[in-house]
């Protein structure tokens, strides 16, 4: 026993290197790349992470001689590793979900950026530049909530209150309670049934209403695509980064801005609490909004621009939550109102689709 | 003993600590004293009985079909020569190798609206307007059922190759029918396997994540989806780990329990 002990003590002494790797960083640096040899690392999506690399990563890389390295996860998984490493955080930059970047801010994992070190940050929306307030992210880019629906199969929607129809029960799905939208798709119910974004009664009324005949509500966008594509879901609320893809299976499909208007949201960038690199995170997040950066994400259809001087060609702008048409509708709503009232509601809502 | 060292250190290092750590925590009180207040507040909420009654619902509906699908046709792989066994073993094996998500999608397909099920029984004139399948209770049971199958079949099949083929030949000389040999000789030599299988697949079954998140989506929620949904989305860890005490203790309730139904007059 003793023995074995010691062999396997030997082996995990033999591994940790493995694991402690990164912990060391070269000092080449010099003058002209003050930076050399340095590690950043940033908690992101790993969405089209092939594109990011290309339009983002490489070129900072190369730009300021360091080496990017990702953690990439959804939001949920992200945000609990970081708030289990509080103590000693690895992550120096981190992208999460407007709802997510209020919770970082709250549980302490994100810090206030700087922002005489962004010389972009003027360049972007004015709403972008400090969405949860004290300087905790940047909206570095817009999305929304949209609408679409099945041309050849059930009749056009023009207002939230066609979501209770009759000829959508059995072919509508909605955003589950837990994704970004589900909340604000409460708030978007309320307005459109009793004129109040705050009247939150009346969107669970509804929300009861539609459940029993839901297809499913569906908790991540590649859910959805497979719904549309089975062609189990003929109409749904959908996240405009999905669009690409719902419009990509081939079927008549339309979206659409409702009387009552659209949901907007950011995805919002901060600096890490307790990053070791914080000169770099700041230019990290200038690079993010600079022409070049925003310019190429659009054109590869990832990302919509936060920055308002970006002109975009037609058949590009009308797949990205782009132009002052679109813009105009939409609603933007409280990630602090939504925080203190996510527990009760996801209970709500169990319960509901528990019947 | 020696040889057994690394493999009780690594379960010490990975599985028995953090699962000490787990039980601490649901013990742990908010002046850390220990209480079981955390298991009143998670035992009270009318979600989780829901929630817990309808896991166990679908584990107690899936282990007794895989059990009685899955004893004629280990005991055939038993039966048939080495060669044929090696074939059939490998169908066996094959989903084990294929990941759960794919195997979990191509359900997505099978029992969707416009699947083959739907269009097969449309065309039969069965149907007269495609059923709902996906997204319902029993499409998650016949994933979990697809899912877990092999493992009795696996399990099933190593105990009976160890009973030995005399006791069976005995049997069947001293006047017992095939059928009366099966459950009076086979079944109760094999116990302990049955008993194993049957544990997997339970433990399966409670525990599965993949297959009722994407069978049931967020409409049926299990104990898994629910422990997801308290841990990662609203940060409740507390409540999460009494949920997974909770499913430990299920399982080792009924791992135990089934020894107690073990023939005695058996070696």
């Amino acid at each position: 026993m003793k023995k074995s002990v010691i062999v396997l003590i030997a082996l995990l002494l033999a591994v940790t290197p493995v694991f402690a790797q990164g912990a060391k960083e070269s000092a080449a640096a010099s003058d002209d790349m003050p930076y050399k040899g340095q590690t950043l690392t940033i908690s992101m999506w790993g969405y089209n992470m092939d594109l990011l690399e290309k339009n983002i990563i490489k070129p900072f890389e190369e730009k300021y001689g360091v080496t990017v390295v990702t953690e990439s996860g959804n939001n949920a998984d992200r945000f609990t590793k970081m708030v289990a490493r509080k103590a000693n955080p690895l992550v120096d930059v981190a992208l999460f979900a407007g709802s997510w970047s209020y919770k970082a801010m709250e549980e302490g994992i994100i810090q206030p950026y700087d922002p005489s070190k962004l010389t972009n940050l003027s360049a972007i929306m004015e709403t972008a530049q400090d969405p949860l307030g004290g300087n905790y992210a940047i909206g570095y880019t817009i999305q929304h909530l949209g609408l679409f629906y099945r041309t050849d199969k059930v009749a056009p929607i023009t207002s939230w209150r066609d979501l209770t129809r009759d000829d959508l029960k059995g072919v509508l799905s909605i955003p589950g309670i837990t994704t970004t939208y589900g909340p604000m798709l409460i708030y978007m119910l309320s307005e459109a049934w009793a004129g109040d974004f705050d009247a939150t009664d009346v969107g669970w009324e509804k929300i009861e209403e539609m459940a029993p005949a839901l297809v499913t509500a569906y908790n991540s966008s590649s859910v959805l695509n497979t719904l549309v594509s089975q062609e189990e879901v003929y109409a749904a609320p959908y996240s405009s980064f999905a669009w690409g893809t719902i419009k990509g299976t081939g079927l008549p499909v339309e979206s659409v801005i409702p009387e009552e208007g659209l949901v907007g949201s950011f995805s919002m960038i901060s600096v890490a609490a307790g990053t070791k690199h914080e000169e770099l995170a700041h230019l990290y997040i200038d690079h993010l909004l600079s022409y070049e950066v925003q310019l190429a994400e659009a054109m590869d259809l990832v990302d919509s621009p936060a920055r308002t001087d970006i002109t975009l060609p037609a058949e590009v702008a009308e797949n990205l939550t782009y132009g002052e048409e679109l813009i105009s509708q939409l609603h933007f709503f409280d990630h602090k109102a939504m925080a203190e009232v996510q527990e009760e509601w996801i209970d709500r809502w169990n319960a509901i689709f528990s019947k | 003993m020696l040889l057994l060292g690394p493999g009780a250190m690594f379960l010490l290092l990975f599985f028995f600590s953090p699962l000490l750590f787990v039980l601490a925590e649901s013990l742990r009180g908010a002046q850390g004293q220990v209480t079981l207040a955390r298991y009143g507040e998670v035992l009270s909420d009318a979600q989780f009985r829901i929630v817990f009654v309808r896991t166990l619902k679908m584990a107690l509906i899936v282990t007794p079909i895989a059990v009685i699908v899955a004893y004629p046709s280990a005991y055939l792989m038993t039966k048939v020569s080495a060669g044929k066994k090696s074939i059939l073993m490998s169908l066996v094996i094959l989903p084990l190798m294929t990941s759960p998500v794919a195997r979990t999608y191509a359900w997505i397909v099978i029992l969707g609206k416009y699947g083959i099920v739907n269009q097969t029984m449309g065309a039969l004139g069965l149907f007269k307007e495609p059923a709902r399948m996906m997204y319902t209770e029993g499409a998650i049971i016949v994933g979990l059922l697809q899912l877990f199958l092999p493992i009795m079949v696996l399990t099933l099949v190593s105990a009976m190759e160890n009973v030995q083929e005399e006791v069976e030949e005995a049997a069947l000389s001293l006047g017992s029918g095939r059928i009366g040999c099966f459950f009076r000789v086979i079944v109760p030599l094999s116990f302990d396997g049955l008993i194993m299988g049957v544990t997997l697949v339970f433990t399966g079954c409670i525990t599965a994540y993949v297959t009722p998140a994407i069978l049931g989506g967020a409409k049926v929620l299990t104990l898994a989806t629910l422990m997801r949904q308290e841990a990662l989305v609203l940060m409740n860890w507390e409540a999460a780990t009494v949920i997974a005490v909770i499913m430990i203790a299920t399982t080792l309730l009924l791992y135990n329990g089934l020894r107690l139904f073990k023939p005695r007059n058996l070696v």
